[in-house]
């Protein structure tokens, strides 16, 4: 069957989500491991409020990325 | 008064690491759809990434400042007779001569009011990096569709 430029379009698509959700997945990873000490407890709720928050949307980019639900 | 502590390279870490992966995110995203749920998703978590990552790296250029300042301050205090005590110039206990009591009288109220100053600016530098990381987790947590991590903090335009 030959392909159309329109499946190969979606085809570069398909290829770059999946590639975004591994790096998403990958940052998510190495979000999570570290560890900032500001100095400042406000400042430091804020920074671990991120931190988890990041991780949270990283890993909803990946799953979305991935095409699933 | 500001604390006085914090590690500057562990902010830098965690700033370079999300600039680093905001610009990777953005070129690995670049093919998709920009109108795609997924392509406004990664644009979306790619600007608030880079958002935290600007500012816990000009924090942590804050912060690296203010505790260099810091020690520059307690060795010009040492010199002249006195002591800092976090963000105090104080006289230490001991028996002493008029002349070192009045040297130590002259130099404690400029070294205050450099203390001061340096004080000043790390609590400024702490509220610029509180909010921003505040304003970039509701923004990714409005984004993704989930409830904020903390309940706190500031929302855009609600300061």
């Amino acid at each position: 069957m030959r392909r159309t430029p329109a499946s190969r379009s979606r085809d570069v698509g398909d290829l770059a989500a999946l590639a975004v959700a591994a790096q998403a997945r990958a940052i998510a990873r190495e979000v999570g491991t570290l560890d900032p000490i500001l100095g400042d407890d406000s400042a430091q709720r804020a920074a671990d409020g991120f931190a988890e928050q990041a991780v949270a949307s990283l890993s909803r980019l990946a799953i979305l990325a991935e095409g699933r639900p | 008064m500001t604390a006085l502590g914090g590690d500057p390279a562990s902010c830098s870490h965690l700033g370079g690491t999300l600039l680093r992966g905001a610009a990777g995110l953005a070129r690995t995203a670049y093919p998709l759809d920009s109108n795609s749920a997924t392509g406004r998703m990664a644009a979306a978590v790619t600007g608030e990434l880079d958002r935290a990552g600007r500012a816990l790296q000009v924090y942590a250029q804050d912060l690296a400042e203010a505790l260099a300042s810091h020690e520059r301050l307690r060795v010009r205090a040492a010199a002249a007779g006195l002591e800092v005590q976090g963000w105090r110039v104080i006289e230490p206990y001991g028996v002493v001569t008029v002349p070192t009591i009045q040297a130590r009288r002259e130099a404690a109220p400029d070294l205050q009011a450099a203390l001061d100053r340096s004080n000043a600016r790390l609590g400024r530098a702490r509220a610029a990096v509180t909010r921003e990381l505040q304003l970039a987790e509701h923004a990714l947590a409005r984004t993704a569709g989930l409830p904020s991590a903390r309940a706190s903090g500031p929302t855009p335009g609600g300061q």
